[in-house]
């Protein structure tokens, strides 16, 4: 029914999705100030030993950061599905793809690059030496894309569903496995002074591959959330 | 090294985010009061 | 007695705490500008460096007042939500969360400034002692509030639950630092504090100054800030409406 063409409805949904993320800003700070708690409980869990804390420093930051992801995911697409908005989305004649990709770029800037600005002061609090910070921002910038893709996907698939938060985080954890194991190795070999290239590198491949799939796996799973 | 970038960077910074905090409100409240003067007109208007 | 109960019903309403409020900012603003003025003369320029710590001793003057109010605001807000909580006072409602904020900017300042202290004199930006971890909690407790009273529709029902957790946070607050302390003297590592040595007076003045400016600061801008709030949640009222008609004129 619109005669708009694609990229014009791609910066409108974007633009869009800004305006409301700005209005809805308190909730969006809710999971970065959640990766800040999170963060602090390890040392407090683990005692303060500067040593362990610089071991376990990838793996925590990593995890914090895919707990506030997954907390930020469940509201993806759940106000657009309550108020109708994303029926009409999809009946709109604009490739669903697209528009999934708006959304999950809209997230990425909200939600995973403040992660990623955030970082410093995670390594900062888990003593992470300096070697190590510049790969955990580079493993950030390329990962946090992924969790927005695969995460969108899940967040497509229970939309329509009650509870759809907790079960989100059960479906996308197992697919977030294979890039906290690369991202964290990457991190943990450049600190000892080993070879990372090969994990990131494997890391960007994701990135391709979940950039062109995701889009078209969310807009399938928005089709079948919304029969 | 020196100390003097960090006293200034303190200083700095608990100068920036005092200065913001107090003026937020004032922002805030220029705008709230535009807002409700433009809301009263249409008001007055109306009757 | 009369007198002094009709003063407490009095502010407790909303234009004439509007009102008063207003004629009290301005001067609360020019005593905080001039006593910091004094205060920094004093810390940056007369006092002297500590022989241990070197020039970076300055920063004291900043962080330890900030760290002051963090706490007492947090206090504040703890008190006030038990009267608010009992005897329904609205003022006392806004006056609450219009703190909040506040205090968590200066525990902020405090968190930031402490850091900045700690690198050239103990060569490191953070480390896990007790004080320390104990104001980033204090830090997250301001947040919590904050989060909290913003996910309510309505503000009365908001500024309850508000008061509820700072009543909660405030108890839990001392507990919390025995609890990190006790950890900390688990594991020897480090404990910055400062010497146990009392405090010289050329050094003392200017924390004083500072301490009283910042609390001329919490002041004005919770007033400031309370107003505002009151205009916002009245602004159907009759009072406000006068308000605005008398300022187009």
């Amino acid at each position: 029914m619109s005669r708009q063409t694609s990229p014009t409805a791609f910066t409108a949904l974007l633009r869009r999705d800004f305006l409301l993320a700005y209005r809805r800003r308190a909730e969006l700070l809710q999971p970065l100030v959640f990766l800040l708690v999170v963060t602090t409980l390890f040392p407090l869990g683990v005692g303060p030993s500067p040593q362990l804390l610089a071991n376990i420093a990838p793996g925590v930051i990593w995890i914090a950061a895919l707990l506030a992801t997954v907390l930020s995911l469940d509201s993806l697409f759940r106000s657009d599905y309550e108020d109708g908005t994303l029926e009409q989305m999809i009946l709109s004649g604009q490739p669903l793809a697209l528009i999934a990709l708006a959304r999950i770029v809209a997230h990425w800037l909200v939600a995973g690059l403040p992660i990623v600005l955030l970082s410093p002061l995670l390594a900062l609090w888990m003593n992470l030496p300096e070697e190590g910070m510049s790969i955990l921002i580079k493993s950030l910038i390329i990962g946090t894309p992924v969790l927005s893709l695969i995460g969108a996907i899940g967040g497509a698939l229970t939309v329509s569903l009650k509870r759809g938060g907790q079960l989100l985080s059960l479906l996308v954890f197992p697919l977030y496995v294979p890039l906290l194991i690369l991202a964290t190795s990457a991190v943990s070999s450049s600190v000892a002074g080993l070879p990372y290239t090969g994990q990131l590198g494997l890391m960007v491949a994701g990135l391709i591959a979940s950039l062109t799939l995701a889009p078209f796996a969310t807009a399938a799973a928005l089709k079948l959330s919304l029969t | 090294m020196s100390h003097t970038p960090f006293i200034l960077g303190s200083y700095l910074i608990g100068t920036v985010v005092l200065l913001w905090a107090a003026l937020a409100p004032v922002i805030n409240k220029r705008g709230l009061l535009r807002q409700l003067k433009a809301r009263q007109a249409r008001m007055e208007k109306i009757q | 007695m009369n007198r002094l109960y009709l003063f407490f019903h009095k502010t407790g309403s909303p234009p004439w705490f509007y009102k008063y409020s207003g004629y009290l900012i301005p001067w609360l603003w020019a005593a905080f500008l001039v006593l910091t003025a004094i205060g920094l003369y004093l810390g940056l320029l007369v006092a002297p460096a500590d022989y241990q710590q070197g020039e970076s001793v300055r920063i004291m003057y900043l962080h330890v007042p900030a760290a002051w109010m963090s706490m007492m605001i947090y206090g504040l807000m703890a008190i006030w939500g038990f009267i608010a909580l009992v005897w329904r006072i609205r003022i006392m409602e806004v006056l609450i969360i219009s703190s909040a904020p506040i205090g968590a900017a200066f525990t902020i300042i405090a968190l930031v400034s402490g850091s900045l202290w700690g690198r050239p004199t103990w060569g490191t930006y953070w480390v896990w002692d007790a004080r320390l971890t104990s104001e980033l909690v204090l830090l997250f407790l301001y947040f919590g509030v904050i989060a909290l009273y913003n996910s309510f529709d309505e503000p009365r029902k908001a500024a309850r639950a508000a008061s509820l957790l700072s009543i909660v946070g405030a108890i839990n607050l001392p507990i919390i630092h025995f609890s990190v302390l006790w950890w900390n003297t688990l594991h020897q590592g480090s404990s910055i504090g400062t010497s146990g040595n009392s405090i010289h007076p050329s050094m003392l003045w200017p924390l004083l100054y500072m301490a009283v400016a910042f609390k001329l600061y919490y002041g004005a801008n919770l007033l400031s800030r309370a107003r505002l709030r009151l205009l916002k949640q009245d602004h159907r009222k009759r009072w406000v409406q006068d308000l605005l008609t008398k300022e187009s004129t």
